[in-house]
Parts: C-alpha cells; structure tokens; sequence
C-alpha cells in the first residue's frame, strides 16, 4: 500500500524530532505512569511595564490560570526593546508588591520619641495625617513673599512620591499636593 | 545560530546520566539514544559537504517573502559518510532495540548483498519520494518505519552541518520572526530560554537550527493574543513548561535553561520529556509535529 505523502511527513516526523520511541518497541508504561504521578500548574503571561522608574523596562506577568489567578512569577520581557529580558534589583522583586507575606497590611504608628510602633486603625491614621498636614501647612503658609509678591506656598511640607504611583496616580496626587501650597514636590521615578 | 555547537561525547554521557537519575523510567531510553546521538556527533568530523550557493537575487526574493533558505530536497549530504554512519546506527540498534532487530537484519544483509541503495534512500527522504522506500521495504521485508528512523538519524549530521553553514546567508539586521525554520521551513520542536533575561530560541525537528523567536507568540498560527496563550508546569521538573495555545490546540515544549544547572542536550531534552506529551495530549493538545506515543 502506498502511503500519501502526507503519511509519509508523518513517518520520518517522528524520527526527525527524536520522538520515533513507541515504534522502536521501547515500553512506555514507566513514561505514562511518570506521567500520571506529574503534579502540573497551568499558567498565564501578560506583559507590563515596570512601575518603580521612568526607565519604562518590559517584564512578564505570570499568573496562576487556574484556583486564585495570583501572581506567581514576574520576570523581564526580553522582546522589550529597552531592557531586553534584564531587571535591575529593584524591578526583579516586582512580584513583591503583590506577593509578600512581610507586607504590611494595616497602618502602623510611631509616636513621636517612641521606640514602638503599634497597628492604628485606617480611620484614626487619616484623620490623624489631614490634621497634621492642615496644622503644619495653616501655621506655615505664606501669602507673599519677603518682596511682596503673591506666592500662596509652604516651604514646610515636601513630598517624595512613591516610585509605585502611577502615571494617573502621580497626576492626581501632584494636584492634590500643589492645591496645598507644596512647591518642593520630587517622585521617586526621578532620582 | 544553530543547535550544532561542539558537544562531546561525555558532555552526552553526563547529560543522559543526569537525566536517568532524575527520571529512571526513561533509561532503556536514553541508554539506547545516547549511543545514536554520540555516533553522530563523532561523525560530524568526518563531514565533507559542499557549500550550497544562493545568489544574492534569489536571497533578496526569499527574504521579502519570508521563505526558507532551501527545500528539504536542496539539503548537502556527505552520502560517504552518513553511510558509515547507517552501519554503525544498525549495530547500534541491532543490540539494543530488540523490535527493530528484524528490520535492521534485514538491511544489514542487504547492504552486504550489495542490495541496498544508500543514496536513492537519503535523497528519496529528502525529497520526500516514498516510492523508493517503498521498494526497498517490500523487497527486503523491513519495516518502513525502521528504515526511516535509520535513514533519517544517517544523515542528521549533514542536515545539521549544511543548516550551519547556511545560516551565514541569514540577514543578522533583519530578525526571522516566523514560527518555522528560516532554514528549510520546517516547524519547530521544542523551545529553549538562554541567556539571563530568557530569550526564547526555536529549535527546528528537522534540521536542528535554532533560531531567536518572540516570546508571547504560537509559533504554528501566529497567535499574540496572551488570552488564550497558556503554559502547564511541574514545580518537580521547573526547568519546563509547555506552551499551548488555545487557538490552534497546538503546544510545545519549552527548556528554561537558567532553571537547570546541568548539561542541555536538546535532542536528549526532547525525548526525556515525552511525560509532557502525554499530558498534552490528554489535554486534547496536538504536537506541532506529527508523531505518535
């Protein structure tokens, strides 16, 4: 019987990827049950852009497919132009931010002169942080400067923003900050 | 870049060896395949093939096109020495494949009744003329498959050797971003992270080139849609994984070579994951390339 050519692709496909095994009449019942025993993860990968600088470094987002969907490893994207598959310190614990069981998870306080911090409850902490912030930025406010000419600032707050934010963030953030008077406003993206 | 960079015959040894201990169910296995792969990396020395020529003209055609260098049919073989090497594969499997021993028998008698066309059968699996084997399998009562595996595995050296010395035809600016060989058009294999940032190589069945690919993409329909392109993975074998694509029902495997410190052998690689198949295939994932376990 003659074999298409299609069937005959087929026959030596087997042999060309190293794969010709069943037909050489090896047993393959070891292999299956090995087989069987594997334990398998199903998982996907996302792209994404590095959020602690303004470098802008690819990195693949693995996440689990299947149960919690979390994330289970976060690496360079090496077709990203920029960094090529590479993550300095920084970038390379990215999955960090998501997975980290030393990540705090309530608000935390130290008194001023304390040694101690103790967990405080969301409410009180920004309640407390508004009322620090409106106390210090009232008492220093100023209208006008020493020539006179109006300037509505303080000098005694600055902020350095959080090399996580965002774009959108870092716009919202910055607003919010300016409408106080802040003229000494940095973002960690910068340094 | 090609698969053939210089391997010994230890640097095989030990790769096999750590991967029997790893793995004991594969180790008829791999005794058995580590003496074919040796055989051929020994008899890449002998190897004289002539350069295949490309005119500039037909480079330029098949670049914007996006064709293979060559069809299999224009493959250099050294037909002297994928002889030798035939011989010294039958030997091989005459001892250790005892369901191939009738078939290799047989041809060993042929080849000694002078009965044997070595060369009607390289170029015939080369240009894919089943007539050829035809004849010979019924003539010589050997089993096609058999003859196959022992042609094919002869003249491995020369496709892999010609592959290399074809690849300096290959435009270094201008990356082949397709899912089959730039060499000769194959599909690919399997796939290998290198390097510290993981770049993603395509290792091609046929000929053994291994050219740098996309990371997020089905190499058998183009898929880029990250969707419904997934991997399964073991955490007891994690320098695995295999993609699979959701689109085509495709998947192949993947080495990720910054998880394993030991020696990767691709061709050992493949077949000591044939656990991976058969979980793919449970999946209702089809191989890229046609084989069956």
């Amino acid at each position: 019987m003659n074999v298409t050519r299609r069937k005959f692709i087929q026959i030596t496909g087997a042999s060309a990827a190293g794969l010709a095994v069943s037909g050489l009449g090896f047993d393959l019942t070891p292999i299956k049950s090995h087989a069987q025993m594997l334990k398998t993860k199903y998982a996907k990968e996302t792209t994404t852009i590095c959020c602690y600088c303004a470098v802008g470094c690819g990195a693949i987002v693995h996440t689990s497919k299947k149960g919690d969907g979390r994330v289970i490893n976060i690496e360079g994207d090496p077709d990203h132009v920029i960094n090529r598959g590479s993550l300095c310190s920084k970038g390379a614990s990215l999955s960090q931010l998501t997975e980290n069981d030393n990540r705090l998870l309530e608000p935390m306080y130290r008194a001023p002169y304390s040694k101690k911090w103790k967990k405080v409850s969301w409410d009180w902490a920004l309640t407390e942080i508004a009322k620090r912030v409106k106390a210090t930025r009232d008492a220093s406010f100023e209208h006008k400067n020493a020539k006179g000419q109006v300037v509505n600032r303080t000098t005694d707050i600055v902020s350095i923003g959080s090399s996580a934010l965002d774009n959108e963030e870092c716009w919202i953030y910055q607003a919010m900050v300016r409408a106080l008077g802040l003229v000494y406003v940095e973002h960690q993206a910068r340094i | 870049m090609s698969e053939n960079i210089t391997i010994t015959s230890d640097q095989i040894t030990k790769a096999a060896e750590s991967l029997k201990e790893l793995r004991p169910a594969y180790g008829a296995i791999l005794d058995f395949y580590k003496q074919i792969f040796i055989a051929q990396e020994d008899s890449k020395d002998k190897i004289q093939i002539d350069p295949i020529q490309i005119s500039e003209e037909m480079l330029s055609i098949k670049a914007d096109e996006e064709f293979p260098l060559i069809n299999l049919s224009e493959f250099a073989i050294d037909a002297k020495a994928s002889k030798m090497l035939l011989i010294k594969i039958c030997g091989i499997t005459k001892e250790s494949s005892g369901d191939m021993a009738s078939s290799v028998m047989a041809i060993l008698k042929a080849i000694d009744a002078e009965e044997f066309d070595f060369d009607s059968l390289f170029f015939g699996l080369l240009e894919e003329d089943d007539s050829v084997f035809e004849k010979t399998v019924k003539k010589h009562a050997i089993k096609k498959g058999d003859l196959a595996f022992i042609v094919y595995n002869s003249i491995k050296p020369s496709l892999s050797l010609c592959a290399q010395q074809l690849s300096a035809y290959l435009d270094k600016d201008q990356p082949w971003t397709k899912g089959y060989c730039p060499i000769c058009g194959s599909h690919p294999g399997l796939s290998i992270f290198e390097g510290e940032g993981g770049e993603r190589f395509l290792l091609c069945s046929f000929c053994g080139y291994k050219w740098s690919s996309r990371r997020l993409y089905c190499p058998f329909c183009d898929n880029t849609d990250t969707k419904t392109l997934n991997y399964f993975f073991s955490e007891d074998e994690k320098e695995y994984r295999v993609d699979l694509c959701d689109k085509c029902k495709k998947y192949i495997k993947t080495i990720d070579s910054r998880k394993t410190e030991r020696i990767i052998y691709p061709p050992i690689e493949q077949l000591a994951t044939l656990h991976l198949d058969i979980k793919a295939k449970e999946m209702k994932y089809e191989s890229g390339i046609d084989f069956s376990l």
